[in-house]
């Protein structure tokens, strides 16, 4: 299991306000503002499943995470396809 | 005295449909179709067990169960749900909980919480018009130690007993189950889907032998359904509501394009 602190930065992309804008624009210091490990950085900057499962993120923080940094797969994942189907008999 | 007066299960994503039109649009019919029958059943209060997804139970707090007993919820958003408010069932909830201590169950109650789609998705479909009052009771099966399936069912029938004495006289309650069917969320197996396992599950929701579930350990039903296959324990709590009673399958797809099986079922009161 990765430590909480890699954990702790991927539960705040959707709940801590600019996080992950910053993780976009300013990657280090985000690292830095969580207390990453040199190989924690490495595995996050990288993001692939296999580097996340490689250090031991929980799958379905690897979700959160692939979610929040790759807009196809969050393309994917979605009911709006549905919308019109939806709310009716 | 309240009744149940509908119990159901489902499945509680749904993806893109490219590439599997046709399935897709079986799965949706069928959870439409679970809309319709719990429209008829005219609850006055809708208890929906499902999971969350780490967006309000995380590694902050860590418990083994949940209970909404706000007003009102607001939905995560996550798959692109509307965040349009739907009612809570204060009352009931907070009746619940208090059966359930007294049963040695100390659930956590939830003041706020923004369900994800294991709770909003299914109720787009079982309460489109947000008329209905909601009691989420979410099972945590992302941390350890996962409730085990034989403590899962005890609690479900701490909340037919709640049910029947908690709620006023003539009152009705449909119980709904989300999660499933087997699926392996980025582990290893990803992408698997255990048709031997969901088929064996599904013959035993239809023939009132989902108890029989309960003898699995965590590990056993991990092993079999995947990770993520452990949100059955959803459906056995829902079917254990109604003890015995037989269900109906209303879909089963296979759908390894979604890295999941897909199910619904609605049990025979």
């Amino acid at each position: 299991m990765a430590p909480y602190r890699v954990h702790r930065l991927i539960l705040g992309l959707f709940k801590v306000p600019g996080l992950l804008e910053r993780l976009s624009t300013d990657q280090r210091a985000v690292f830095d503002e969580y207390g990453l490990a040199e190989n924690e950085r490495k595995a996050l900057a990288d993001g692939s499943p296999e580097a996340l499962a490689g250090l031991g993120v929980h799958p379905i923080l690897q979700m959160h995470y692939m979610l929040a940094r790759d807009p196809a797969m969050a393309g994917q994942i979605t009911i709006r396809a549905y919308a019109d189907q939806i709310g009716r008999s | 005295m309240g009744k149940i007066a509908g119990a159901f299960a489902t499945s509680h994503i749904l993806m893109s449909p490219a590439g599997v039109e046709e399935r897709a649009g079986r799965i949706v019919g069928g959870m439409k179709e679970i809309g319709r029958r719990v429209a008829a059943a005219r609850p006055d209060v809708i208890v929906i067990i499902s999971t969350d997804h780490m967006f309000n139970i995380n590694m902050g707090l860590q418990p083994p169960f949940a209970v909404g007993v706000a007003g009102e919820y607001v939905p995560f958003g996550d798959m692109d749900i509307p965040r349009v408010p739907f009612p809570g069932h204060r009352a009931f909830a907070e009746a619940f909980v208090e059966r359930a201590a007294e049963h040695g169950f100390d659930l956590a109650k939830a003041e706020e919480l923004n369900p994800d789609h294991g709770v909003a998705l299914p109720l787009l479909f079982a309460n489109p018009e947000r008329r209905v009052p909601v009691v989420p009771i979410l099972v945590n099966i992302n941390m350890q130690p996962i409730p085990a399936p034989k403590r899962c069912l005890r609690l479900a029938g701490v909340l037919r007993e709640s049910i029947e004495r908690d709620l006023p006289a003539g009152a009705r309650a449909v119980v709904l189950g989300a999660g499933g069917l087997s699926h392996w969320l980025n582990v290893p197996g990803m992408g698997t889907v255990n048709t031997d396992f969901d088929r064996k599950v599904l013959d035993l929701f239809a023939a009132g032998r989902s108890g029989e579930l309960g003898a699995l350990s965590v590990a056993e039903i991990v092993e079999q359904g995947g990770n993520g296959g452990i949100e059955i324990v959803t459906w056995m709590m829902a079917a254990a509501t109604c003890p015995g009673a037989p269900s109906e399958e209303i879909y089963y797809e296979a759908m390894p394009e979604w890295f999941t099986g897909m199910g619904g079922i609605a049990l025979r009161l």
